[in-house]
């Protein structure tokens, strides 16, 4: 059968039942935009996650003493020995040293925030770390005269526009307006009481903002971090933690292992945080797509019965097909074209709803929600391929509920029905 | 050259078995215009649809030009009902939502080659409804739509002309041209024809009578020539 000749039958077969075939039609659509719908957030927040809220460098890999300690040589600890060692392993880039300042530290604010009073006080965590960790070179950040230079987390930044500012009123701030930001810092006190090695007054300045800067604390240069720990007599040769970055990510398991051997372990907690939270977000995501699916089923189911009942009804009409010359391949071919017409419009029109829908979801939350940490534009991603997924179940969906009408038309006897 | 030989087919019914044609034979010469007569239910169209291809469930040997239909796959039967036989049913059997045009083109959509919009135009004019091709089926009269339908049939040039009492549903006005168009252009294609009818004038018209009564089928002798 030529092309043309079938695009005019098939035309032709789908207007004799427009009820049936818009209701075969709306199956096929609410199947597909549900489907495409939930998987489009399922990808959306999962890479809100990845990219925002938990972002992981796949290539770093964070190394850690023991938290428990074995055998009859005490600790294993990181001092710049154990660092060279982990520097030289194989696929090891290079090696960031991180301490924690060993002393509490407290900020307290008393004055003008941004044309708004502020006081408050908190307790507050430092750390150094070797200033290349944090990428990009960030201007004033080393160990020298002045205010101490500290570098916070995007996050941090985040989550106080997100909830804090707007709790206690304050206005959102960012980064670029932060930067050289100065505010008082306290080392050897805590809002309970002091160290009793004394005090030590200082000021901080906000030099920038890096994913890689803690984000519940204070990043400081490693060489203040030490000179912080020397001055009150605590620690200041072991390092708290050593970021190791791979050559790529695929080289981060053998260097695991190592790193392992050594006696030391990887600081995974974040890392096993995004796989936790990204496999429950896949499962939900998984749950709500199979709903999307049995509801393309349904569609398949209906589309069988309309087409079935159809295709039933125009028996003579078939038989004159037959009549005038039409084998089976062209009887298969016009219910097949009639069911994929179906499947095709009603995916496209499927994959039409979801996005709007999702531009609507995305609507009102913006609408009615107030505003939220890591707020994004959309939590929903549409990848070319989720386009395409959409289609085919459509047409997939036509193609398993056109398997039942094929058989009844092949079944026809046209001899009985002409006569 | 149509030739039949033991030809039986029954058909199996909630009250046993029924058996329509019980061994007939008889032949039919290339060209030749036959009537066929019986009562209802007698198996004249049982033995068009078997003629034409579209019933396979006889025993016996039907022979069509030289080819015997039992041995015909799936596809040179479609090719076979497609460019060797015409058809034109009882009820017209035209296809509503196609144009009268459109109908006459309807072999042409099952066969390779393009619709040939020219060759359909002349057929309706033949048939007296140039002007009426873009009607639909519902807008042309009961003999209107049978005029069509051997338009229809005769598209591809068929070799065999099968028609089921093809005025069985018309007024005796209408009837009579039909009948003389089927005439005319049976006399004009030189095609061979197989007609049922109840109609006398169609037996009066055609070269040979055949009637088929109890499953049995004999020779009607021609009137004028007794
Ligand atoms: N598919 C079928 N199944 C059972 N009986 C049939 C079938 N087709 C035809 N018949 C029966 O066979 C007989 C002959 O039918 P038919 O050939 O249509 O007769 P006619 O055309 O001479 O009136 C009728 O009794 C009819 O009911
Ligand atoms: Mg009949």
């Amino acid at each position: 059968m030529r092309p043309a000749s079938l695009a005019r039958l098939v035309g032709l077969g789908l207007r004799r039942d427009l009820r049936g075939l818009w209701l075969s039609m709306a199956g096929v659509i609410a199947g597909v935009s549900a489907l495409l719908f939930f998987v489009a957030a399922g990808l959306g927040t999962s890479e809100l996650l990845r990219t925002r809220i938990l972002p992981v460098d796949a290539t770093l890999v964070e190394v850690v003493p023991p938290s428990v300690s074995l055998g009859i040589f005490g600790r294993v600890e990181i001092d710049d020995a154990r660092v060279e060692e982990l520097a030289s392993l194989p696929g090891v880039r290079a090696a960031y040293r991180k301490m924690r300042v060993r002393v509490p530290a407290a900020t307290r604010y008393d004055g003008s925030f941004f044309g708004q009073r502020l006081r408050m006080g908190v307790e507050i965590v430092a750390e150094g770390v070797d200033p290349g960790l944090l990428g990009e070179e960030i201007p004033g950040f080393s160990e020298g005269e002045g205010a101490l230079p500290v570098v916070l987390s995007p996050r941090l930044l985040e989550i106080y526009n997100g909830s804090f500012a707007r709790s206690r009123g304050l206005p959102r701030l960012s980064e670029k307006l932060l930067v050289g930001f100065e505010f008082p810092v306290e080392f050897g006190r805590s809002l309970v009481g002091s160290s009793s090695a004394g005090r030590y007054p200082v000021s901080a300045r906000i030099a920038g903002f890096s994913p890689q800067a803690m984000l519940e604390g204070i990043t400081l240069p490693l060489e203040t971090a030490r000179r912080i720990n020397a001055r009150f007599g605590e620690d200041d040769r072991t390092y708290s933690a050593v970021v190791l970055r791979a050559e790529d990510p695929s080289r981060v398991p053998a260097i695991v292992e190592r790193v392992r051997e050594l006696g030391l372990e990887v600081d995974e907690s974040e890392r096993r945080l995004v796989r936790r939270v990204g496999a429950a977000i896949a499962l939900a995501t998984s749950m709500l797509s199979l709903l999307g699916l049995l509801v393309c089923a349904l569609a398949s189911v209906n589309i069988a019965l309309t087409l079935g009942a159809s295709v039933r009804s125009r028996a003579v009409e078939f038989g004159i097909f037959r009549a005038v010359g039409a084998r089976d391949r062209d009887l298969r071919a016009l219910v097949l074209g009639e069911a994929l017409a179906v499947g095709l419009v009603g995916g496209l029109l499927g994959v039409g709803l979801a996005r709007l829908a999702a531009v609507a979801a995305d609507a009102a939350v913006a609408a009615w929600l107030p505003p939220f940490p890591f707020q994004p534009e959309t939590f929903f991603r549409f990848p070319l391929w989720l386009h395409l997924v959409g289609v085919g179940l459509g047409l997939l969906a036509a193609l398993l509920g056109a398997v039942a009408p094929v058989r009844r038309v092949l079944r026809q006897d046209p001899a009985r029905i002409l006569a | 050259m149509i030739c039949v030989e033991g030809l039986s087919r029954s058909h199996r019914t909630d009250d046993g078995e029924l058996r329509v044609l019980r061994g007939i034979s008889f032949s039919v010469a290339e060209g030749e215009l036959v009537a066929l007569s019986g009562p209802s239910g007698a198996g004249k169209s049982t033995l068009l649809h078997i003629l034409g291809g579209l019933d396979r469930g006889y025993a016996g040997k039907v022979e069509v030009f030289g080819r015997d239909l039992a041995r015909l796959g799936e596809k040179e039967l479609g090719a076979y009902r497609n460019r060797e036989v015409g058809f034109v049913f009882q009820a017209s059997h035209l296809v509503s939502g196609l144009s009268a045009l459109e109908n006459v083109l309807l072999p042409a959509y099952f066969g390779g080659a393009p619709p040939e919009r020219t060759r359909a135009m002349d057929l309706l004019a033949r048939v007296g409804l140039a002007e009426r091709a873009a009607h639909p089926p519902s807008r042309l009269s009961g003999g209107e739509k049978q005029r069509v339908a051997l338009a229809r049939a005769l598209y591809h040039a068929p070799r065999l002309l099968l028609a089921d009492e093809p005025t069985g549903a018309l007024d005796p006005e209408n009837a009579r041209k039909v009948i003389a168009l089927l005439r005319d252009l049976c006399r004009e294609t030189r095609i061979t024809a197989v007609v049922a009818s109840h109609e006398p004038e169609i037996w009066r018209a055609a070269d040979r009578h055949l009637r088929l009564e109890e499953g049995v089928l004999r020779e009607i002798p021609a009137e004028g020539a007794a």
